[in-house]
């Protein structure tokens, strides 16, 4: 019994509800409340914090009498490889220029499909690196440089 | 003015050969994205909307709008072909859409969807025509009491439509109010939930929330499951439905339509619920309910036409009222304030050629999409036949860029990836991310509607229930949160998601 409320999902939809409801309403406690004809910046997120919190206490409770669908892993290469391969060109763009930053961003993801063809990859971001390039910065413009920062 | 002078004046505006072209190209390139797996209208128009930044506001309109619809057309296209709804209101398309395809018949099936979808747009920019100057004009008596109560309304129908626990859509959509409220408070000018962060002071950009939530995490669901990765096993041989088609298909668009527009007006509503109710209403009245599900043509025919009608009627309570009905909308509001165009009741008079050009714009999109995309229907499933693992790396670069040209700032890249990892977490957990969206949109105002009334009342909260159409909103909200408790709705309730 205990196992399978550990692994529900509403039990941990409640959890996070809570703990996001909970976070708004620490980081509001320094903001002024006002009153009610004058309500103070933080007046309106302290109140839906403690109404998220609430929330996630009751789905979590409930969850603890109707045990549901268990959690999958949260974990995996293709969530790390994605999540990286848009954090590096996000990382490296003001810096390095828009090509070396799609480079990185297809070939960081093209991992996460699987066995990689570096022959089609190499392909790929050539191919993708030049339609950015074509249609973002010649066509409409967008000011990228292509090398090295803006 | 009356219906007729507003309609040319709109033509008029709509059919100058530049604004031509970019409806085309929107819908184009909204169906060419919107035909990828995996990709809905909400990541093709978020994708998409750096194209239309230099255009003039009205073309910029015409262009998304083109865009919504072909992305609504790609998405049918797909659950027909490979059984993929690209979007969630197409789902209910796959039912007897995919089993037509498998028959041999995906021709017909893409064609009576189509022209469906055509006949259902056509209906539904009259009734925008007829009814959104009505309804402006009662908005421009709301004050922010009523506002207040029409967010609510709105905000607590996006969580009835929303599947799975009710509860947990309440809290996705205080979750995404809190969310809107990151950023400068515009009343005291304090920084709110920035962290210390100077990116952070306007606010989380909508479109890296938008990408995040759809975007990524679809493609990392995708990623996890190959099986999910679709596979093209039809052949498009024959398009054109034969008589008995259409014999069988024409009340069911008319139902459809029927159903579509007045479920698209209705806050929450639009193509979801339509498509939905219109598969469920075509089942019941049936004489042979056992053919759904194995490709009969009515399951295609009325929820495209319902889902189409739906799409455009949902357009209503954003072109009046200034209040987007659903996510994609929610979309639009944020696309015409970088167009500095403030949503609300004031366009239609303020900016007469803009608002009737959009909304004659709408039928001459689904005019566009009826001549085109019909021919260019094999070009689609070539499309489609392009490996997954090609594909995703295109659509990654397409979102980081896209999202890095509203602002020109990397940070809201870093966003994208962010909120990709936060709809994952809300996947794993079976929370829904659309109500989620709504509410983050609608923080901002929502705040702002709730200070004025109270500052207009001299703090008395009693405002939203002495004011009768508050009153009305609230009483309606009562309600619908009545129906979700009710056990008989309830199982209505659930059945209709059974489906998915």
């Amino acid at each position: 019994m205990r196992h399978r409320i550990r692994n529900s999902q509403d039990f941990w939809s409640g959890v996070m509800f809570m703990a996001f409801g909970g976070l708004a309403m620490f980081l509001a406690r320094t903001y002024p409340m006002g009153t009610a004809s004058r309500m103070g910046p933080g007046y309106f997120p302290t109140t839906l914090g403690g109404l998220l919190a609430l929330i996630g206490l009751v789905v979590a409770l409930r969850a603890l009498r109707h045990p549901g669908e268990p959690v999958q892993r949260f974990f995996s290469a293709p969530m790390n490889l994605i999540l990286g391969s848009v954090l590096g060109f996000a990382l490296l763009l003001p810096f390095a220029g828009l090509i070396p930053s799609i480079v990185v961003l297809v070939v960081v993801s093209s991992l996460a499909g699987g066995s990689l063809r570096w022959k089609t990859v190499g392909i790929e971001t050539a191919l993708l690196c030049l339609v950015a390039t074509a249609l973002f910065v010649w066509g409409l413009g967008l000011p990228f440089s292509l090398f090295g920062p803006r | 003015m009356d219906l007729l002078g507003n309609l040319s004046l709109g033509f008029g505006a709509a059919l100058s050969p530049a604004n031509l072209l970019y409806c085309l190209i929107g819908a184009l390139l909204g169906t060419l994205i919107g035909v990828l797996p995996g990709v809905g209208p909400i990541a093709t128009i978020a994708m998409l909307l750096p194209i239309t930044f230099k255009l003039s506001p009205l073309a910029a309109l015409i262009m998304l709008a083109g865009i919504y619809y072909g992305a609504q057309y790609g998405g049918s296209t797909t659950a027909i072909l490979v059984n993929m709804p690209g979007e969630s209101s197409s789902v209910v398309t796959c039912l007897d859409g995919y089993q037509m395809a498998r028959q041999g018949r995906a021709g017909p099936a893409l064609a009576i969807a189509a022209l469906g979808s055509f006949f259902a747009g056509c209906v539904a920019t009259l009734i925008i025509a007829l009814f959104a100057p009505v309804l402006a004009e009662l908005a421009l008596k709301f004050g922010p009491a009523e506002y207040f109560s029409l967010m609510v309304l709105g905000l607590l129908a996006a969580v009835v439509l929303a599947s799975g626990s009710v509860l947990k859509a309440v809290g996705m959509v205080i979750l995404g109010l809190l969310l809107g409220l990151v950023g400068t408070d515009v009343n005291s000018g304090m920084a709110r939930f920035t962290f210390g962060l100077t990116d952070l002071s306007d606010g989380i950009g909508f479109v890296a929330v938008a990408m995040g939530l759809f975007g990524l995490t679809e493609i990392i669901i995708n990623l996890e499951h190959p099986e999910r990765q679709p596979q093209v096993t039809a052949k498009v041989s024959h398009l054109w439905p034969t008589k008995a088609d259409f014999k069988a298909a024409w009340k069911p668009v008319l139902r459809g339509t029927a159903l579509g527009s007045i479920l698209g007006i209705l806050p929450g509503g639009g193509a979801l619920l339509a498509s939905f109710s219109a598969y469920t209403l075509e089942k019941k009245i049936a004489k042979d309910p056992s053919r759904f599900g194995k490709g009969a043509i009515e399951g295609v025919a009325a929820p495209e036409a319902a889902n189409n009608a739906g799409a455009q009627t949902s357009f209503i309570p954003l072109l009046t009222l200034g209040i987007p009905s659903n996510a994609v909308m929610a979309l639009m509001v944020g696309a015409m304030m970088i167009q500095g165009v403030a949503p609300g009741p004031q366009v239609m008079t303020e900016r007469p050629q803009l608002f009737w050009g959009v909304i004659t714009s709408m039928w001459i999109g689904n005019l566009m999409l009826v001549i085109l995309n019909l021919p260019l229907v094999g070009m689609w499933v070539k499309l489609l036949k392009v490996p997954y693992r090609l594909l995703y790396p295109a659509i990654l670069m397409f979102c980081a860029i896209g999202v890095y040209s509203v602002s020109n700032n990397a940070f809201d890249v870093g966003m994208i990836a962010l909120f990709g990892l936060l709809g994952l977490l809300f996947f794993k957990l079976g929370c829904e991310p659309a109500p989620l969206l709504l509410g983050f949109i609608l923080g901002p105002f929502m705040e702002e509607y709730l200070r004025r009334a109270l500052l207009l009342s001299r703090g008395d909260a009693t405002v939203f229930l002495t004011r009768p159409i508050s009153l009305g909103f609230l009483i309606a909200s009562a309600l619908l949160l009545l129906t979700i408790v009710a056990p008989a709705f309830r199982k209505l309730r659930e059945e209709a998601f059974v489906e998915d």
